[in-house]
């Protein structure tokens, strides 16, 4: 009951290799899975070129996370993006299925 | 001979249009950098609605979508700054 979805995206370090790049993947869903939480997808955008420099860096790995789960999950999720120094940005907005200037919202109530 | 101009209206004013409106399908999100882009200067600031021609309503997605694309670091936050003068300098 009251699972919401959201989408994270997170910039990840472009200098990481592969594998280091999937165990971040792969940190972020356990998180999720953790706090009884649903990952819907992660879309990885690849590398892209930064506007500006962050964090020394001129390119980033984009992923967006698109997930379900209580109110408390982005809380417990941004807390562990800000330890994890492998992350250059973030961003988490609430997708809701009125509004499209997040995304484009699918009913809650099919996935459940 | 006389000249057309001087009876005619020199300028054709188009009248601008809020093209979301027209268009429903165009999405407003900081994913869409290509449509953000369009409402952005040179200088990287947001376009005020009396250039764009947006309605209030799409202005202020937009005015969003563009502040969150700046926080990930898809659109620049400004174009003045030391960096890229260095690129400048090489271009």
């Amino acid at each position: 009951m009251g699972l919401q979805e959201y989408e994270t995206v997170i910039v990840v370090d472009p200098d990481l290799s592969e594998e280091q790049k999937e165990e971040v993947f792969a940190k972020m869903e356990n998180i999720i899975k953790q706090y009884s939480g649903i990952l819907k997808e992660i879309e990885k955008w690849g590398l892209r070129n930064l506007a500006f420099k962050a964090n020394h860096k001129q390119k980033g790995y984009y992923a967006l996370l698109r997930y379900y789960g209580k109110s408390d999950i982005v809380e417990k999720l941004e807390r562990n993006i800000r330890m994890n120094d492998k992350i250059i940005r973030f961003l988490t907005i609430k997708v809701s299925p009125k509004v499209s200037t997040g995304s484009s919202g699918e009913p809650l109530a099919e996935v459940g | 001979m006389a000249t057309p101009n001087h009876t005619k209206r020199r300028f054709y004013i188009r009248r601008k249009f809020c093209r979301f409106c027209a268009d429903p399908k165009l999405e407003i999100s900081y994913k869409n950098i290509d449509i953000l882009r369009q409402f952005i200067t040179d200088r990287g600031k947001i376009m005020p609605r009396r250039i764009s021609g947006n309605c209030a309503r799409h202005q202020r997605q937009i005015t969003i979508a563009i502040k969150r694309a700046r926080h990930l670091a898809l659109l620049p936050y400004t174009t003045t700054g030391l960096e890229n003068r260095q690129k400048r300098e090489v271009i």
